[in-house]
């Protein structure tokens, strides 16, 4: 879908920019859209990888193994931003691990920020706790910086550069430079 | 880095996944996009994060109007003769079309409308109106502070590691009271003693006598 369509759909349904003014403390994210916009910027092959995480992600979201133990462990939750972008982060690595690390790099982000919005929106509907649109932003972000601080070598570096720590701790610690971040016998959320 | 998060991040696992980082800007695109198709300031936040995480400081704005994908270089192979590394179907796939097969450059036909117009079609280049127009190095430095406090709060291993600090620091705490309470245990033993002693010693009497009278030789009125 395009944005101007998204425009378009929004200004029928009566939502359009000018009557958005309570961001931040409600919810106005639409998991649709993000995976509109999202596959809108990506070609066929990259579109249908995301198809087939997104497929396996809501098994693992929604599936009846999984649900309740997701859900029961945000009931009540102190730091809802941070569990759900814990919650995302842990749920990916589960989607890596159990795919053989063969899903592309490039639908990783995207998956996990589809899957996020739609968790998003059914706590909301179902109750089970409030999440906010700063709530979602704050969750995206931990999801993001955690993923990329994970996988991708180059963001520690960035990292390591802005924060002007220049060489401190370059290389792995020897003896745990091949544990996962993902622990093994922990739930979901990482309790 | 602090050293506490530069350890978090030589913790973390040794798997790495190539085109993470495209992915970023895929999403951070398509979310600034969106948001700002349907005024949503929190989807334009969101995907400005992505992208300043994907390595783009310049965020939708260096790709304005143009496709993430094809800027990361598409998987087809069929397009045309930019789009293949095969030599005969370059020849052959981009003549696609023309009844003539290839024709020689025509001088006249070069002053092309789309190359008159560049300056026209590159304004939409960085003019989306995001707030990420120009590259703003504060707003990527405080990107990763932010990036560094969230690993710092939410990395497990270190939080284990905080734990086991804690842990320390209430043994320590528990210990140092023990032995205060100990003391003070100590002095009021003492007290007890030296008033014991006080009341078994008749006044004016000197100890060599050995005068002792027993303190509890009558027990109270109440049998105590």
């Amino acid at each position: 879908m395009q944005p101007q369509n998204l425009m378009q759909d929004q200004e029928i349904e009566g939502q359009g920019p000018e009557e958005m003014g309570n961001e931040g403390s409600a919810f106005t994210i639409n998991s649709d859209q993000i995976e509109a916009g999202v596959k809108d910027q990506m070609d066929k092959t990259q579109s249908g990888n995301l198809d087939r995480v997104l497929s396996e992600g809501n098994k693992l979201l929604f599936g009846k193994d999984t649900h309740y133990q997701l859900m029961d462990s945000l009931q009540g939750s102190a730091d809802i931003s941070g569990d759900l972008g814990n919650g995302a982060f842990n749920m990916m690595g589960m989607l890596l691990k159990s795919s053989g690390n063969s899903i592309p790099g490039d639908v990783i982000l995207p998956a996990g920020v589809i899957l996020l919005a739609r968790a998003s929106e059914f706590i909301n509907e179902s109750g089970i706790a409030t999440v906010t649109d700063d709530d979602f932003e704050n969750a995206a972000h931990i999801f993001s910086v955690k993923i990329m601080n994970a996988y991708d070598p180059d963001f520690q570096e960035k990292m390591k550069l802005h924060a002007g720590g220049g060489n401190q701790q370059s290389g792995p610690v020897e003896g745990m430079s091949q544990q996962s971040e993902v622990p093994q016998n922990v739930g979901i959320l990482g309790r | 880095m602090p050293p506490v998060a530069a350890f978090g991040a030589a913790i973390v696992s040794s798997v790495t996944v190539a085109g993470l980082a495209t992915g970023a800007v895929i999403v951070g695109t398509g979310m600034q996009l969106v948001g700002k198709a349907i005024g949503s300031k929190t989807l334009q936040k969101v995907g400005s994060g992505f992208s300043m995480a994907g390595g783009v400081g310049l965020g939708v704005s260096a790709f304005g109007g143009m496709n993430a994908s094809k800027v990361t270089g598409g998987a087809s192979k069929s397009g045309g003769i930019l789009q293949t590394d095969n030599m005969d179907e370059m020849l052959s796939s981009s003549i696609k079309g023309k009844s003539g097969g290839l024709t020689a450059f025509n001088q006249a036909k070069a002053d092309t409308a789309s190359m008159n117009n560049f300056k026209g079609a590159s304004n939409s280049v960085g003019a989306m109106g995001f707030d990420s127009e120009v590259f703003n190095p504060e707003l990527e430095k405080s990107f990763f502070q932010r990036a560094n406090e969230t690993l710092t709060k939410y990395n497990p291993a270190l939080n284990i590691a905080g734990g086991m600090g804690e842990a320390y620091m209430a043994s320590e705490r528990m210990n140092l009271e023990k032995e205060l309470l100990d003391k003070k245990l100590g002095f009021e033993q003492q007290l007890v003693d030296r008033v014991d002693t006080n009341n078994g010693t008749p006044l004016n009497i000197n100890p060599a006598f050995n005068l002792n009278r027993n303190p509890r030789a009558y027990p109270g009125i109440l049998g105590r």
